[in-house]
């Protein structure tokens, strides 16, 4: 099985934490829509699945989240319950296997327009996926 | 199973999003929102046990099948909608159609469960209204899943 990858540029910032802005566990809300790359159509029932690792450095896997795109295509996940900057992978995959997986980075520091200080939660928007069909 | 309720008392399990972000979630076309607020629906759905049921397909059909959500359940067996006022009338109405799509795997066949609920507008003072659900297994004569 083939396996895309695409490198998403949001929010690359790795400005160290400061830990007196907020004092709390940490979240990562990401969401995003799911087509067809040739029909732009949304696609109903795909897998996308988080890997989060913590430390950055490390790369060990701490938190996993499986979510499914709705009868729009669009999918919300939320994952919470972080104390450093995380390094996540982002998998969209067809279970019915009729289309081929892709995958998306993102590295998220806990700053930034995109970071809730109140909350200690960051947003990831428009993570969108376009899944192109396997050859017959 | 079928099953039909009305909440006129909701209490919320959690807020799901805050303000204050420029990454929050839009309104998208047909998110009808409750007067100035965004009364969110959050469903988690258990086996019997307790344990979370993952890729459940969750029909949400509001006031009358005039509008419909399909949504699946999360790795923590949750699901999430936004509700769909009705205009013309004081109470809400959803049916919501749980089924197990996926035969054996996440858990185990589970039998489909059909609900009516009814919100009264009024009544809604929660940004999450909350609701939980505990499957029952079933055996395959018993369950028609679909694919």
């Amino acid at each position: 099985m083939l396996l895309s990858l695409a490198m998403a540029a949001l929010s690359c910032s790795m400005a160290p934490l400061d830990p007196g802005r907020y004092d709390g566990i940490y979240t990562v809300v990401v969401s995003g829509a799911v087509s067809d790359k040739e029909s732009t159509l949304p696609l109903e029932g795909i897998k996308i699945t988080l890997n989060a690792s913590e430390p950055f450095q490390i790369r060990e896997t701490i938190r996993t989240m499986t979510v499914y795109t709705d009868n729009r295509g669009r999918f919300t996940l939320t994952a919470e319950g972080f104390t450093e900057k995380i390094f996540c992978t982002l998998t969209a995959e067809d279970v019915n296997s009729e289309y081929e997986s892709v995958k998306q980075e993102l590295n998220i520091s806990w700053n930034g327009s995109s970071f809730d200080e109140h909350t200690g939660t960051f947003y990831v928007n428009d993570c969108d996926f376009y899944l192109e069909k396997k050859d017959e | 199973m079928k099953k039909t309720r009305i909440i006129s008392a909701l209490t919320s399990a959690a807020i799901l999003m805050s303000s204050c972000s420029v990454g929050l979630p839009r309104p998208e076309p047909g998110d009808l929102m409750l007067g100035m607020e965004a009364a969110m629906l959050s469903g988690k759905i258990t086996d019997t046990e307790g344990n979370p049921i993952e890729h459940l397909k969750v029909t949400l059909e509001w006031n009358g099948g005039s509008y419909q959500d399909i949504k699946y359940t999360s790795s923590i067996g949750q699901f999430e909608a936004g509700v769909k006022d009705n205009p013309e009338s004081e109470v809400i109405t959803l049916e919501i159609i749980i089924e197990d799509i996926d035969n054996e795997e996440n858990g185990g066949l589970f039998e489909t469960y059909t609900e009516t609920v009814s919100f009264i507008k009024n009544d809604i003072t929660e940004p999450v209204l909350t609701l939980n659900y505990r499957l029952n297994h079933a055996t395959a004569s018993e369950s028609s899943p679909q694919s």
